[in-house]
């Protein structure tokens, strides 16, 4: 587990190291959710909308959005793939994605289509403390996140 | 952090005061300047959150006869009113520019709007997480989104604002409900034409705002001009914008009646009891009840007895013991009577208030 501060980050996870999004691979697919760091920094989150299971998408491009209180974003796929599956139970209480960001907060899972290629520059196992380090140690020097 | 760009681009269509700052985002690369845009739209338009239903949220009829265009943003919050009146604020920065806690993002777009009008003599206060209050009284909201590689804020500076047609264009249960969210909006809500007693110049509120905005962030605002990449993009954006698939999209984001700002909202629920329907038309403050409408086609006797309830639920919080025992005093100190129409079924009316939307 990484950590920093209150961040805790599973580093059998695999993460997209620009949105924060973590993908856990599982025999055949890659279910996919939000990270502590981009739950926290987008607050309580209100509502989700999740594209359909069958819907293909590229590692990078939307699968969806969430909207927190003030925010909305973009959910962006970590790798390629086709929608396998997509959490009702997250679309019914978004609330799930901050108070279990890796568990039942997950949005989608993906049956990859390229996926050697696409972990090739998601931080994963000794590399996500040094990235989680290295992400708030740069904001702090900016005096870009409270202390 | 180099130069900012300024894009003052004035008055524009309502279509574009909404496609270009987006444009902007979307447009964005490594070699994009910070851009804070300033523009106004010429005609009145109503705009939906990115999550909303149009449908569910905005009287579309009425927009329709009366030559309101709707436009859907990429930014959240609720369905509003906009027009000439404000100028808004808009901040497309690269993503590693801005604080990555929202709070604190927006403790730093707020700052700037704050000191404008403090500048201008009203006594303008921030109140996080992302509101501008006047004495208790809001003047213009805020929002964020990341679009494209950007991260965006935006919000306006209010010089002034339609509180009628604000709430005349939303879609509401009753005409009750939407009365009650135009006195909210006139108590709740302010602008700088109210605030000073005469309408601002536009020019020197702008001028003022960037004065503050290179104070707040510390580094030269330099005007500079859009983009051909940006124009283009922004002429796709038109065309989605203005279709209909774009703009009647379905599920979305349901709240809690009208948010008139952080403490004070407008709601309205309904119990059906065997003596009749009862509705509550209420305002909340803080969580408790600021005002409250009691109608509906139930009989309560004597008459006075349903504006009794009213008065003698106001300050109270939704809490179901206290405002079913509240009621049940009512009635026996004034001994009403109402056909049936229990204490309890009345109180059961208040609380649905705190009910989610449908």
């Amino acid at each position: 587990m990484a950590q920093v501060d209150q961040f805790e980050l599973p580093d059998d996870l695999y993460y997209d190291r620009k949105d924060h999004l973590w993908a856990r691979l599982e025999q055949g697919r890659v279910r996919v959710g939000l990270d502590q760091f981009g739950q926290k920094a987008a607050g309580t989150v209100a509502y989700v909308k999740l594209m359909p299971v069958g819907k293909v998408v590229a590692k990078g491009r939307a699968f969806g959005s969430l909207e927190a209180g003030k925010y909305i974003g973009p959910l962006k796929a970590p790798v390629s793939g086709k929608l396998v599956e997509v959490n009702a139970a997250v679309l019914a209480t978004p609330g799930l994605v901050n108070t279990d960001p890796y568990g039942e907060g997950w949005f989608v899972a993906i049956e990859p289509s390229n996926l050697q290629a696409d972990l090739a520059d998601l931080a994963h196992g000794p590399d996500v403390q040094t990235w989680l380090e290295s992400e708030m140690n740069d904001y702090r020097a900016r005096g870009l996140f409270p202390s | 952090m180099a130069t900012i760009r300024l894009l003052d681009v004035g008055l524009v269509s309502p279509l574009r005061s909404q496609t270009l700052y987006h444009a902007v985002a979307y447009a964005l690369d490594a070699t994009t300047p910070d851009t804070i845009m300033l523009v106004s739209s010429d005609q009145p338009y109503v705009c939906v959150g990115f999550h909303q239903e149009a449908e569910k949220e905005v009287d579309l009829d009425y927009c329709s006869e009366h030559g309101l265009p709707v436009l859907r943003r990429e930014v959240g919050g609720g369905a509003v009113y906009l027009d000439s009146g404000q100028v808004f604020t808009q901040w497309i920065f690269q993503r590693r520019h801005l604080p990555a806690d929202l709070g604190e993002r927006f403790r730093l777009y707020v700052g700037p709007l704050v000191e404008t009008y403090r500048a201008l003599g009203v006594n303008a206060t921030y109140r996080p997480i992302n509101d501008i209050h006047v004495e208790g009284r809001k003047i213009g909201g805020t929002g964020a989104a990341s679009i494209g590689e950007a991260e965006v804020v935006v919000g306006s500076l209010m010089l002034d604002f339609n509180f009628e047609l604000m709430a005349r264009v939303l879609k509401v249960a009753s005409e009750k409900m939407r009365d009650k969210i135009y006195q909210s909006l006139n108590e709740y809500m302010t602008t700088l034409t109210r605030q000073l007693g005469q309408p601002p110049d536009r020019q020197a509120v702008q001028q003022r705002y960037v004065e503050q905005c290179t104070r707040a962030l510390g580094c030269e605002i330099v005007p500079g001009e859009l983009t051909e990449r940006e124009l283009a993009v922004a002429r796709e954006l038109d065309e989605r914008f203005a279709s209909d698939e774009w703009l009647h999209q379905k599920g979305g984001l349901r709240q809690q009646g009208v948010k008139i700002h952080e403490d004070v909202r407008v709601v309205e629920a309904a119990h059906k009891a065997p003596g009749g329907l009862v509705r509550v038309t209420a305002r909340l403050r803080h969580g408790r009840i600021d005002d409250l409408t009691l109608s509906g086609d139930f009989t309560i006797l004597p008459a006075f007895g349903t504006g009794a309830l009213e008065q003698a639920l106001r300050g109270m919080s939704l809490d179901a013991e206290a405002c079913t025992r509240r009621v049940e005093e009512v009635y026996r100190a004034l001994g009403l009577q109402s056909p049936g129409l229990t204490p309890e079924a009345i109180a059961q009316a208040v609380l649905a208030l705190a009910s989610p939307p449908a």
